[in-house]
């Protein structure tokens, strides 16, 4: 038995040997100037020949009726395309549900506002400090409001994503 | 006995022909998200250990089952044995529609993208990605241009220098000097047919391929040898189509200018700096490799910016290191200090 197994392994080391031989005189056979210039000529025949197949095809298909790969591929394209709209309207829900989560969640819309944002919220506590009839629980929560008011009203002209960027971080400056 | 023996090792030995197909990609997983044709699997871990989750990125030019050949036979299944969870992207099969896929589409469309669901998925600080062969490429390719945190990169058997190439050293001089062009070949027909790109691989490797079927021969009376044989020849004869605009850019980038060692490569108008990277870098490659040798792995190493960086030889093939039974050692020492365990 040990005869057979020693056997089977020569055989295995010697099929090796052999066909690791064989491709290495493969490979030196085909890594010639001559073999480069033959596939460069070739490889231009047969891009033409099959381009020129491909136009005549093109051209059979109008009267005999029938959709080429490159109108399959078209259709197919028109659906990734449609994938990839979905996925960024969806990219866009997932940040508004995440925002809509963190202000349900009470997180601050923060206090740290450029200069300009600031003037206008003391102008904002100025007129909430001086109306004595709104509580402070009501205080806070306009002032809350007019502070996302504020930051809408700046992005007004700007799209979604900017709008999204401000308010992610205000609200991340706002945890930290 | 020994007739016994005999009789299984020819029965095992034709059984291959017989159809018969051992189940691979057995590793409990469900798809997180879906694009075009690819898809993000997660494998969960058994009992998690460590924070930082695992992101694979396998090769453009065969499937990624490889990872997962079968139980006990299973990078990925180890991965989760150990206690991480792991994400693969799978790009699936391209038909005819991919032809005009790039490489930019590739790692910021998938890669990019991936990562960002797998960050989102996982709720984990920071993420290891891995690449094998040319998704090593891929990932080294994304984790330059990378604003996601990346905390380790794990390249195996990773081309990245092309100044030296494994054979046909006159063709790629060809390539260079311009005496060859493959545009006008790739333009016309637009999606690479898979036995193209298999017809490539074996003339690199082994243009005549017989020595399989003696290994197979030597140990057919092996019921878990003849089934690992099976799935393995199953995937090394399991090419893909490739887009043809991806080749293009990988030829005449890669190949002929060698761009993202020069640092030219541009990803969507975006530099490719190899010295942006700057997570914990652990490349291995095989002293054995016919397709990917050394010389083509090592550069990344000294050109990366990471601290901690360490380059790993080992003695064997182009795909010994990935079909193998639990974490090979280099992993199992490296990685879990570099995870955040819990």
């Amino acid at each position: 038995m040990a005869d057979k197994d020693e056997f089977y392994k020569l055989l295995k080391m010697l099929g090796a040997k052999a066909e690791y031989q064989i491709n290495e005189w493969i490979k030196e056979c085909l890594n010639k100037e001559e073999i480069i210039q033959l596939f460069s000529n070739q490889s231009s025949h047969y891009s033409k020949a099959i381009k020129n197949i491909q136009e005549k095809v093109e051209t059979l298909s109008i009267p005999f009726n029938f959709p080429t790969k490159g109108d399959v591929a078209s259709l197919a394209k028109l659906t990734i395309q449609n994938e990839e709209k979905l996925e960024a309207i969806e990219e866009q829900i997932n940040q508004l549900n995440e925002l809509v989560r963190k202000l349900k969640k009470g997180s601050n819309i923060t206090d740290k506002l450029d200069e300009n944002e600031t003037q206008h919220l003391t102008t904002i506590e100025n007129f909430d400090n001086s109306n004595e009839n709104i509580s402070t629980n009501q205080q806070k929560s306009l002032k809350r409001i007019k502070k996302l008011n504020l930051i809408l009203q700046n992005h007004s002209s700007s799209n979604l994503d900017s709008l999204l960027t401000a308010l992610k971080k205000e609200n991340t400056s706002g945890r930290k | 006995m020994e007739g016994n023996k005999e009789i299984l090792r020819w029965k095992g030995f034709w059984s291959v022909f017989g159809g018969h197909e051992p189940p691979s990609a057995t590793t409990p997983r469900k798809s997180i998200w879906k694009k075009n044709k690819t898809t993000l699997w997660y494998y969960p871990a058994k009992k998690k250990k460590f924070q930082t989750p695992l992101f694979l990125v396998y090769s453009l030019v065969n499937q990624p089952f490889i990872l997962d050949l079968s139980p006990n036979i299973s990078l990925i299944e180890a991965f989760v044995d150990e206690g991480y969870d792991v994400y693969l992207i799978d790009f699936g099969i391209p038909r005819y529609e991919d032809k005009d896929i790039t490489l930019d589409n590739y790692i910021v469309g998938f890669i990019k993208k991936g990562v960002q669901k797998a960050l989102t998925h996982s709720k984990a600080k920071d993420i290891t990605v891995m690449g094998f062969c040319l998704g090593g490429t891929l990932a080294a390719i994304y984790t330059a241009i990378a604003t996601e945190p990346i905390k380790n990169l794990i390249l195996t058997v990773t081309p990245i220098d092309f100044s030296t190439v494994p054979a046909y050293d006159k063709w790629a001089l060809a390539l260079r000097n311009e005496k060859i062009d493959f545009d006008e070949f790739i333009d016309t027909i637009g999606l690479i047919p898979a036995n193209f790109i298999e017809a490539g691989v074996r003339l690199v490797t082994a243009p005549v391929y017989f020595s399989h079927y003696l290994s197979l021969l030597n140990r057919g009376y092996e019921k878990h040898y003849v089934d690992k044989w099976i799935l393995f020849n199953k995937w090394t004869s399991g090419h893909i189509p490739f887009p043809g605009a991806t080749l293009k850019q990988l030829v005449n980038d890669l190949g002929k200018h060698n761009k993202l060692v020069t640092g030219e490569l541009k990803i969507n108008n975006q530099t490719v700096d190899l010295r942006n990277i700057k997570s914990n870098l652990l490349v291995v490659a095989s002293d054995f490799d016919q397709l990917v040798p050394k010389e083509q792995t090592y550069p990344i190493v000294e050109l990366a910016s990471s601290e901690d960086k360490k380059y790993e030889l080992l003695p064997s093939g182009h795909t010994g290191l990935t079909a193998k039974k639990g974490l090979p050692i280099y992993l199992k020492e490296w990685l879990p200090s570099r995870s955040n365990p819990i």
